[in-house]
């Protein structure tokens, strides 16, 4: 499951990430951009989704991920999240409690394969 | 305990002349943070010109910063050229956003019509009004938008739509910079029938050229030639200029070398480009910027009092103004505070 937070519009670098999952064999469910967190949520349980990943461009949209992961983390207890975007960084990632972040779509893509086990 | 011994104007005024002020002036661009300390929708600074310029103005009285207020978002042309943008209502929004691009397809390029009337479309009846104001209260006028036909073809046509063109169709990218340079160009010859030319600042910003984007070598052939004819033009007319160069651009800054600029043109840069380097290839100018608006919002406010090796990348102390991100809202007040009064101890 791919998509961009609520508020944002930048997809550039998610629609990047999503063709780099493709070609490493992923299955991607793509959300698009402006996302609101129960969605992200419904369309993960729907699917039962291994992987979500979630971008932010801005520094005010990328408090939607530092929102979102608490209540994610708890609703998707099988679902491995990823985040990435300009603003973020490995810190904040790791403070705000995601299990990965990538700095660009080719990065994203092998963390995502080690994060399947590959 | 060190005092300051120009006030903002005079310490503006010699940054501006090449003189040294007193202490490196601080003109953070925290339009969201203005907004929410005081009280405001953060819709209003781009939808209410009048609010948007009393909030700026007591958001600085209260932090002791420099510069003037001012109004300027990164997706302007969309709605100037008829398309829709929707303004930052929305949790978490924080600048105005494009809904709609006026741009769809390619026979779009060529029916698309180039505003004659410059000051009656999308946002420029805003801008214009913010400008009235600043007049009224004695500031130079800043002339929006004036730099980059290349960022503004981007929002009319929808960046990734134009990236794509940029390779397999590089004669619609041409027809579109074309439009895009002729509105800028009208823009600007509006503003100094309305306010002449002694009282404006152009103001200029280049998002879409960052390398994260675009090659050096796709800037050279897109993005410079029109830069290039608006620096000109606003040369040629003896405006003062202030270019944001944003992002990551450490590869354009050659580029950036052949654009026209007046004596004390303000370059501020984003984090990306190291202070040093700007300094370096840009001797003659006001560097600004390389600060980290992550930093401003998330850091503890000791972090945010730079300059330090976190705050400013490099380390090195900014020739000229600062100039955190615009977006940056939720940013502590001590933060702000902090940020402001590591610059308020000495020159």
């Amino acid at each position: 499951m791919i998509g961009v937070v609520q508020g944002d519009i930048h997809d550039i670098g998610k629609n990047l990430v999503k063709i780099m999952l493709e070609v490493n064999g992923f299955e991607v469910y793509d959300l698009g951009r402006d996302v609101e967190m129960e969605r992200f949520a419904e369309e993960c349980l729907q699917v039962e989704a291994d992987l979500l990943c979630m971008s932010a461009l801005m520094t005010t949209t990328m408090i939607a991920i530092k929102d979102y992961l608490p209540d994610l983390k708890v609703r998707l207890p099988n679902t491995k999240i990823l985040v990435g975007g300009a603003p973020l960084n490995q810190a904040l990632a790791d403070e705000w409690g995601a299990d990965g972040y990538a700095e660009n779509a080719v990065a994203a893509a092998r963390l995502a394969v080690r994060m399947m086990g590959g | 305990m060190w005092q300051e011994s120009m006030t903002s104007s005079e310490r503006m005024g010699a940054l501006m002349r090449g003189e040294r002020p007193d202490r490196v002036p601080v003109s953070p661009m925290i339009f969201g943070h203005c907004a929410t300390v005081c009280g405001l929708p953060l819709a209003r600074i781009y939808d209410d010109p009048a609010q948007s310029f009393h909030c700026q103005m007591l958001a600085q009285e209260m932090y002791g910063y420099d510069g003037t207020p001012m109004y300027a978002y990164a997706s302007v042309g969309a709605w100037e050229f008829g398309g829709d943008i929707e303004m930052p209502l929305k949790k978490y929004a924080g600048a105005p956003i494009v809904t709609r691009t006026p741009v769809q397809t390619e026979d779009d390029v060529y029916t698309l019509q180039v505003p004659e009337d410059v000051t009656k479309v999308g946002a420029m009846p805003l801008i214009l009004e913010f400008g009235r104001i600043q007049a009224a209260h004695g500031m130079p006028v800043g002339i929006f938008p004036a730099g980059s036909s290349f960022s503004l073809a981007g929002s009319i046509v929808g960046e990734e739509r134009l990236l794509k063109w940029m390779i397999k169709r590089p004669e619609l990218v041409d027809v579109m910079l074309d439009k895009a340079l002729t509105f800028t160009l009208r823009v600007v010859d509006h503003f100094v029938k309305e306010f002449g030319a002694d009282n404006l600042v152009a103001f200029g910003g280049e998002a879409t050229g960052s390398n994260r984007l675009i090659s050096p070598e796709q800037f050279e052939r897109f993005a410079l030639p029109n830069i290039v004819k608006v620096a000109q033009h606003v040369v040629d007319l003896g405006i003062r200029a202030t270019f944001h160069i944003c992002g990551e651009q450490n590869k354009n800054l050659k580029y950036w070398q052949q654009v026209p600029m007046g004596p004390h043109t303000v370059l501020s840069f984003g984090r990306e480009v190291p202070l040093s380097k700007a300094m370096e290839m840009f001797p003659d100018h006001i560097i600004a910027g390389n600060v980290d608006p992550t930093l401003i919002q998330e850091g503890a406010a000791e972090e945010a009092a730079g300059p330090s090796p976190r705050m400013h990348r490099d380390g090195q102390v900014p020739q000229g103004r600062l100039h955190p991100h615009g977006g940056v809202r939720r940013t502590s007040p001590s933060s702000a505070c902090e940020r402001v009064s590591a610059h308020q101890g000495g020159p």
